[in-house]
């Protein structure tokens, strides 16, 4: 827990000016006001302005790396976690000698950890952000390979016409699919099962 | 191997205090039973029982590692 006292002409001001100094996201901070602004009479004798004190909670992104950090520690993975933060995901890039055992078949042990560090991180943050997972670079490799697949079906698709069911894929990997044929001039897709053997079905679409 | 069950469970509950991880050696493998408070149990278990999938799959990936196998139960 971090926290700074600030003093500017208006609450709002005064807590901007501390969130950008404690360098932290504005909805992982607590925010107490300690003295209201005051208006001074003429000629601003007697103007005050407002003092705020600013915390902040660890954020999402701290608290899922400590999980993280832990979990390798625990398995005695020796491993070193990178942290990519955008807009829309968090991104953990585990790498090092032996983080293969995190992957498991068809990344079923990557799956789980992403799910259960996005349920331990989530707890109590207004933080919305999507926590990612990867292990080796196996997701973007994957990603990669699902894209070409993609492409590649499509093209056998429009060519003779008939439809296509893609092996059943997490939801994240169905969505690479649609993303990438959104576009097609001659194809088509959609989901069909039930979770977790739902899988993407390539069809032809009529010009 | 207990820690990290505890760790895991720990991490996903409301009740923290509560969480109880018993180890038992049985012939062949190794069986953590876990309590949680009743209000924790859904939580714990998720949708469709997915997240207690998540948490076997990660103890199971550390087992696998250390050549045992397991067993998580909650009860």
């Amino acid at each position: 827990m971090k926290s700074i006292e600030m003093r500017a002409r208006t609450i709002e001001e005064a807590v901007a000016a501390a969130v950008a100094a404690l360098g932290v996201r504005r909805e992982d901070c607590t925010v107490c006001v300690l003295e209201e602004p005051v208006k001074g009479l003429l000629g601003r004798l007697g103007a005050r302005g407002a003092l705020v004190k600013v915390t902040a909670a660890e954020s999402k992104a701290e608290v899922g790396l400590g999980f993280l950090q832990e979990i390798l520690g625990l398995m005695g993975i020796d491993g070193t976690v990178t942290v990519v933060s955008g807009d829309e995901c968090v991104r953990y890039q585990i790498e090092g000698p032996g983080v293969k055992a995190l992957i498991g078949h068809h990344g079923q042990t990557l799956d789980a950890l992403q799910h259960v560090v996005n349920l331990a991180a989530s707890r109590g943050s207004q933080d919305r952000r999507r926590l990612v997972v990867d292990v080796a670079g196996y997701r973007q490799q994957r990603e990669e390979r699902l894209l070409a697949m993609a492409q590649r079906l499509a093209e056998r698709v429009a060519r003779t016409g008939e439809s296509i069911e893609l092996e059943a894929m997490a939801s994240y990997e169905r969505k690479v699919v649609h993303t990438a044929l959104q576009d097609h001039p001659d194809v088509s897709t959609h989901s069909e099962g039930e979770e977790p053997h739902r899988s993407v079905i390539i069809s032809y679409r009529r010009r | 191997m207990r820690a990290l069950v505890e760790l895991l469970v720990r991490s996903l509950v409301d009740e923290v205090e509560a969480v109880d991880v018993q180890e038992h050696a049985d012939v062949g493998f190794f069986r953590y039973e876990v309590r949680v408070a009743p209000g924790d149990v859904g939580r714990l278990i998720g949708r469709q029982g997915r997240t207690i999938r998540a948490v076997r799959q990660v103890v199971r990936a550390a087992a696998l590692k250390d050549g045992v196998q397991v067993r998580v139960e909650v009860v």
